[in-house]
């Protein structure tokens, strides 16, 4: 039976861009609106939640089963990166299985970032000013290169890409 | 409104910390400087969101209450006496259901930020960020002070 691996720095990892819903802009392009994207919110409770691409493809990394006609974008980084981010202090990778990790096994592809999490982030001042500081950071990492744009749902179906995502799987084991 | 009342911080502005941000004290015979366009574009977004936004938090939803909207507002129009020059350049959603405000803008090659963060359990922070770094954060009445 397959483990999941530990997470190394060069490894490619993804987050999910939930909502940036941005009120007013003085720019259309000012990258401070993916600043919320990196914080945590309520469901966050163990951590920020990332994807690896070993073991998942974008177009699977954009899906959740609870939205499943939603498709995310995506944050493409090495996790790496995100451990620059955090500047005096650091940044860990715990696995984590999400829905279609537990239907589909190990190797898991869900991961959190525990020390990025809400109830430090409500509760604890200094976590709090370390969480937005790690945030900004990340911000300053953010190219057009990092995002990832996946096809709308009305082109991609699951049956035809969970088999695209179980081929990716099986060449990496 | 007087140029000295807009421009003199009230005792609640300087216990909450913010006054030394506040704007220097601008000579008597200068003309009165344009709002920025800014403040209008946030007003109105604020407006669209509020005819939209429940009236009980979801904890599952980024979308502020009407609650947080009107403090929103309040604080815009407290932030505009204070400095019409310096409008937010930012909001956004907080993830958890809220809003941030935000002012990016450089000083001496150097980046800062201001960020107001207004969340549906009516807590209210403010930040200040030199370069991408928290320099100062405090915990601040969600709702501002009078506008003198």
């Amino acid at each position: 039976m397959p483990s999941t691996p530990p997470i190394h720095s060069t490894e490619v990892v993804f987050r999910q861009l939930r909502s940036a819903v941005v009120v007013a802009a003085e720019s259309p392009d000012d990258p401070n609106r993916f600043y919320s994207e990196f914080l945590p919110s309520s469901g966050d409770s163990d951590g920020l939640s990332m994807l690896r691409a070993a073991y998942r493809t974008p177009v699977w990394c954009a899906y959740r089963k609870a939205k499943p006609d939603e498709r995310y974008r995506l944050f493409r980084f090495t996790f790496g990166e995100l451990e620059l981010a955090a500047v005096g202090w650091s940044l860990t990778a715990k696995v984590d299985p999400d829905d279609l990790d537990d239907e589909f096994g190990e190797p898991f592809a869900h991961f959190v970032l525990p020390e990025v999490n809400k109830p430090d982030y409500k509760n604890n001042p200094e976590a709090r000013a370390r969480i937005k500081t790690w945030a900004r950071q990340v911000l300053r990492l953010i190219s057009a290169a990092s995002m990832v744009t996946t096809p709308s749902s009305k082109v991609m179906t699951a049956p035809k890409y969970l088999r695209i995502w179980s081929m990716n799987r099986i060449s990496l084991n | 409104m007087p140029r000295t009342a807009t421009n003199a911080p009230s005792t609640t502005w300087a216990e909450q910390g913010l006054a030394p941000f506040a704007p220097a004290d601008k000579s008597a015979t200068e003309g009165e400087p344009k709002d920025h366009p800014m403040w209008d574009k946030c007003l109105n977004g604020l407006l669209d969101t509020w005819q939209s936004a429940p009236v009980v938090a979801d904890l599952n939803n980024s979308v502020p209450t009407r609650d947080t909207v009107c403090a929103a507002t309040a604080w815009l129009r407290f932030l505009k006496a204070k400095d019409p020059q310096a409008a937010p350049t930012l909001i956004t959603h907080e993830p958890s259901g809220g809003l941030i405000i935000e002012r990016r803008s450089f000083v001496d090659s150097r980046e800062l930020i201001w960020e107001l963060t207004l969340t549906n359990d009516r807590t209210a922070t403010w930040t200040w960020f030199v370069d991408g770094m928290v320099v100062s954060l405090m915990d601040i009445d969600f709702n501002p002070p009078q506008v003198p």
